[in-house]
């Protein structure tokens, strides 16, 4: 075999292989029914800043954007101004925003203690790196949100930073 | 006047650094004496002229001259002197002329003790080093001229940042620019090995100390940041997988395979082509680190004024120097003649399976640290991947390279016998596993992880011991390079298990506390007796006091500080710690939460935290002790007896 036929071998079964992957990934981590959101995340319960444990069901037939975020998470931090700016403005439509931290209780403190936040805030750990995954986010990466109606359809998907006007459009569908 | 001077000497840098590059890279490649002998005089000429800028600089911080741009918004005059003069490279224009100082000296350095070297090699690697210089040189005076100056002249300057405003900070810099840019000099003699098709021991025996030496200071750099980050940031963390860490952390791990790949390739011939490659990856990665740290596409710390040319040059330099460092390799590595042969067993395969986990570790930290970049320049959103994909993917990959640590030593060269290694280590190891998980379990409370550092860490104590035993049955001596490694391999071993106690028994509490109020933590009591106002040079600051007791035993008086810049504003939290040998107790000042003052307050209690700094250390002294073995140094006078007997020979 020359050179160059077995580059050219190389390369197509590296192109393969990529493709391959990327295929498995992805058939993977779509979740079965695509819209509805799975039931085993109403019986969810995750504690408060307080230590309280707080469960995602209180919210259950309300739309709810669920927003997964960590203190180191650069792009986390820039957008929970938004996200309190868009609570004040649709909460008259009965929509929550919850942030789930994907952080360990302690960062959590020292950040609401630098910059507190007005919706409520729970704290996944681990476990919610888990639900994100399974909510349709398999890269892990942060931050994510989603925005669930109130039939419990999960309306839209989105990770990294989520432009206010995006999260805007898709409430004033669902939320009136 | 001092500033036109330290400009004028940095082009005359350039010139001769254009100088440095192209004589000597056209004499290697013509066989002309003369030519080649331009490189050496060249080098120190470049050293002595970047220096001479350097001072320049410097001064015009000592004296307060604002109309120096860059004085202006780096310094202040109630800076004081010491934080006047880091100051220097407290800037991004400041930085990249340390950069080029540090790039200077190392082409001095090898100027002088290259005397041992074959001209031609010593042309070539001179000249490489010269073509970086170029770059840098010309970078600096392109887009981020360290002596503009503004006229009229500012009255005050806006002041150092505060953050910088630390004595770990003086040291970390210089001390990262010395392993970042000694690596040039790894990727030089990469460079010349291709260009001169000699790639043969001696080549290895030549770049060896070199590359221990830029890895050393690298390891001493990078602790430093973190030993900075721990005390400075008020976060009582020490590694956060911020890309800027990952920036130094990448070279690192790859100068980590490059230096044991080197030592195969010297003491047996083998993996030459892949030493070659490591050394341009190395040196590539740090210019990657600069690349991301000093165009802005990060947004940290470290990261200074964004500029798009300034992010344009950078990347453009990076892609002809990685592009054509790769270009020359792929051109001339087929012609590598490989070497000696090797078992499946032996300390050959054993150190190629650790470059491996290494190479593999270095790709899921890269991947990690492009990804949301890659992500944020298509346009896809910012995210975010933090430490729990790093941790999940390092950890996995660099265990079993700590272990396979152990064995490495202790496996013969060429041809090693897997079942005799087995027979003498089988009962050790179950020694170890016991002991280790023992140990975890004494602790507190039982964690997997914790468990699985002891292990590793009294792995590598246990086999580094045992290293020292058959040496010294051998009847040989202990050459300075044998400390070396085994100290560095110890040093690992005592980072190891500081890492693990540190992230499974940490523990911290917020609390609020009114004077004369106290809290418990880890067994210690904290009283908060109160914080008043206290001024210091450049700052007002709040300094709390914090009685800590254990056992009603007084321990410490601790004065964290909350303090608030006078020229920029900003407000900067300066913990207080009490070290000891197992653990610290660390607390920093939050909030102040009341008129009765009462304050929030973040208490820490970091056990074995000083094991990783200790470790790290263990490894540079190793790194130190490594590289000025004299078996480098006396290489002259054997290859003169070497040359003697071959004239008497013939």
């Amino acid at each position: 075999m020359t050179r160059f036929s077995r580059l050219a071998l190389f390369l197509t079964l590296a192109v393969l292989a990529a493709g391959a992957g990327i295929w498995f990934a992805q058939s993977r981590s779509r979740p079965a029914s695509e819209n509805q959101a799975p039931p085993a995340l109403w019986q969810i319960v995750y504690p408060d800043p307080q230590g309280m444990n707080q469960s995602l069901a209180q919210w259950r037939g309300k739309p709810l954007v669920l927003n997964f975020w960590a203190s180191w998470c650069a792009p986390c931090r820039e957008e929970m101004p938004d996200f309190e700016i868009v609570r004040t403005q649709y909460r008259p439509a009965g929509v929550e925003i919850v942030g789930i931290a994907v952080d360990t209780p302690a960062n959590v403190h020292a950040f609401l203690q630098r910059q507190p936040v007005a919706y409520p805030i729970l704290i996944g750990e681990g476990a919610a790196h888990n639900l994100a995954r399974a909510l349709g986010n398999p890269q892990g990466a942060l931050p994510y949100t989603i925005v669930v109606d109130r039939d419990g359809q999960i309306v839209m998907r989105h990770l990294g930073r989520l432009p206010r006007a995006a999260l805007e459009t898709v409430l004033h569908k669902i939320g009136s | 006047m001092i500033p036109e001077l330290g400009q004028f000497a940095l082009i005359v840098a350039l010139l001769l650094a254009l100088v440095q590059a192209m004589l000597p890279l056209a004499g290697a490649w013509r066989n002309d004496a003369a030519l080649m002998s331009v490189a050496r005089p060249a080098a120190l000429a470049q050293f002595g002229f970047v220096l001479v800028a350097f001072v320049c600089l410097a001064i015009s911080f000592m004296v307060n001259d604002f109309s120096v741009l860059n004085v202006a918004r780096n310094s202040y005059s109630r800076l004081p002197e010491l934080y006047r003069f880091t100051a220097t490279w407290g800037s991004h224009e400041g930085s990249l002329l340390l950069w080029v100082l540090m790039l200077a000296f190392w082409g001095a350095a090898v100027a002088v003790f290259s005397r041992r070297l074959p001209d031609a090699m010593a042309a070539r690697v001179i000249g490489v080093m010269g073509l970086i210089s170029v770059g840098f040189i010309a970078f600096m005076l392109i887009t981020s001229n360290p002596f503009e100056r503004q006229l009229p002249a500012a009255i005050e300057g806006n002041d150092m940042n505060p953050l910088l405003q630390d004595w770990g900070m003086i040291i970390h810099p210089p001390m990262l620019y010395m392993g970042y840019v000694g690596f040039a000099v790894a990727f030089a003699f990469a460079i010349a090995a291709l260009l001169s098709g000699r790639l043969d021991a001696a080549w290895a025996r030549w770049s060896r100390p070199w590359t221990i030496a830029a890895w050393t200071f690298l390891t001493l750099g990078i602790v430093l940041g973190s030993w900075w980050a721990y005390r400075e940031l008020g976060w009582g963390g020490w590694w956060f997988w911020d890309p800027t860490e990952n920036a130094s952390f990448m070279p690192w791990i790859a100068g980590t395979a490059l230096i044991h790949s080197l030592a195969a390739t010297e003491k047996r011939g083998v993996f030459k082509a892949w030493t070659v490659l490591l050394a341009l990856t190395t040196f590539s990665l740090s210019l990657l680190g600069t690349f991301l740290v000093r165009s802005g596409v990060l947004s940290s710390v470290h990261a200074f004024a964004t500029d798009p040319a300034r992010g344009a040059f950078i990347l453009g330099f990076l892609v002809v120097v990685v592009g054509g460092s790769l270009a020359l390799y792929a051109w001339r590595a087929p012609r590598i003649i490989a070497g000696g042969g090797y078992s499946g067993f032996s300390r050959e395969s054993l150190l190629l399976a650790n470059n491996v986990l290494l190479i593999a570790a270095l790709g899921a930290v890269l991947l990690g640290t492009l990804y949301p970049l890659v992500v944020d320049a298509l346009g896809l959103g910012k995210i975010s991947v933090g430490p729990p994909y790093f941790n999940a993917v390092f950890v996995p990959l660099i265990a079993p390279a700590l272990f396979l640590m152990g064995i490495g030593p202790l496996a013969r060269w060429k041809n090693g016998r897997l079942a005799d290694v087995a027979a003498r280590l089988k009962w050790p190891f179950a020694a170890v596993l016991a002991s280790g998980f023992a140990l975890a379990f004494a602790l507190d409370e039982f964690k997997p992880w914790a468990a699985l550092g002891f292990c590793l860490a009294l792995w590598i104590a246990y086999t580094v011991g045992l290293a020292f035993r058959d040496r010294l049955r051998g009847g040989g001596d202990l050459p300075r390079a044998f400390w070396g490694m085994q100290l560095a391999h110890f040093g690992m071993a005592v980072g190891v298990a500081g890492i693990a106690v540190v992230a499974a028994y940490s523990s911290e509490r917020d609390v609020r506390m009114a004077p004369g109020g106290s809290a418990e933590l880890a067994g210690y009591t904290f009283t908060f007796r109160g914080a008043g106002p206290r001024e210091g040079p450049n700052f007002h600051a709040m300094r709390g006091t914090v009685e800590v007791s254990r056992n009603g035993a007084r321990v410490a008086t601790l004065h964290p500080e909350k303090r608030v810049y006078t020229a920029s504003g900003m407000a900067m939290t300066e913990a207080s710690v009490h070290p000891n040998f197992f653990r610290d107790v660390y607390v920093a000042l939050g909030e102040p939460l009341d008129d009765q003052g009462a304050w929030s307050v973040r208490l820490f209690h970091k056990p074995f935290i000083n094991w990783l700094w200790l470790g790290a250390l263990l490894m540079a002294i190793g790194g130190f002790l490594a590289a000025t073995d004299r078996r480098y140094r006396l290489g002259r006078a054997a290859s003169r007896a070497a040359a003697k007997l071959a004239a008497q020979g013939a």
